[in-house]
């Protein structure tokens, strides 16, 4: 039963960060202002972060899609997540009324709620919790890391 | 107490190899953002640029250090 569930999370998880971060690298200019909405850095870095940020998240996304090194990946996305939502936390806590840029252009082609407030912590708070998950459960099916790992160790002589 | 030793031994490996996976994630991303950035017609400007008053003020600077100086 967990690979199963673990698979059906690892797909999910890796299909919103794919989606998440393709969304923000479609439109930089408005990830970094959205980073300087939240007014947590000084100018200068909300540039390269609008830059980084979601090539990592698109490349961790990918990792779980594929299932290739899905554990640090899962780890990674936990405390990406993580971040994020104490930095939407701290948004509400000074009363800023701001977008929270998770989704960009999907958000508004799908017209979902995309603004930092509770619902996206416990948004985030989910996000964590499955990403936990899939570090801790370890097993899961129709990965390419399996895959590999199934092949490496067959002995040569068995290939007919 | 022998495989105890050995079972730390294998956590640590793991732990390793976890640290070696998430610098090659954020060493691989930070290329391709690069890479992307520059070829990119949406690309940002990553380095703040100097404003002409600022160069002017360098450049002013520069030359008045390196004129001679006149001695009363």
């Amino acid at each position: 039963m967990t690979p199963i569930v673990s698979f059906v999370i690892r797909i999910l998880m890796g299909a919103i960060f794919l989606l998440a971060g393709l969304a923000k690298i479609s439109d930089p200019v408005r990830f970094m202002l959205t980073l300087r909405e939240f007014d947590l850095f000084p100018r200068v870095i909300s540039p390269f972060l609008a830059v980084y940020l979601p090539w990592l998240e698109l490349l961790l996304g990918l990792s779980l899609v594929l299932g290739l090194l899905y554990r640090t990946s899962a780890l990674m996305l936990a405390v990406l997540n993580f971040l994020f939502m104490l930095a939407i936390l701290s948004v509400i806590s000074r009363g800023i009324v701001v977008d929270c840029g998770c989704f960009g252009l999907f958000a508004d082609a799908l017209k979902l709620p995309d603004m930092a407030d509770y619902k996206a912590v416990i948004r985030n708070v989910i996000f964590v919790s499955l990403c936990v998950y899939l570090f801790v459960a370890r097993s899961t099916i129709f990965s390419l890391e399996g895959y590999i790992s199934r092949n490496t160790t067959q002995p040569r002589g068995n290939v007919s | 107490m022998q495989m105890r030793s050995k079972l730390t031994v294998e956590r640590r490996q793991q732990w390793r190899r976890t640290a070696v996976e998430i610098a090659l994630f954020l060493i691989l991303s930070l290329f391709l953002s690069l890479v992307y950035n520059a070829v990119s017609p949406t690309g940002l400007r990553i380095l703040p640029k100097k404003s002409p008053v600022e160069k002017q003020s360098v450049v002013s600077s520069t030359l008045l250090s390196q004129a001679p100086r006149v001695m009363p």
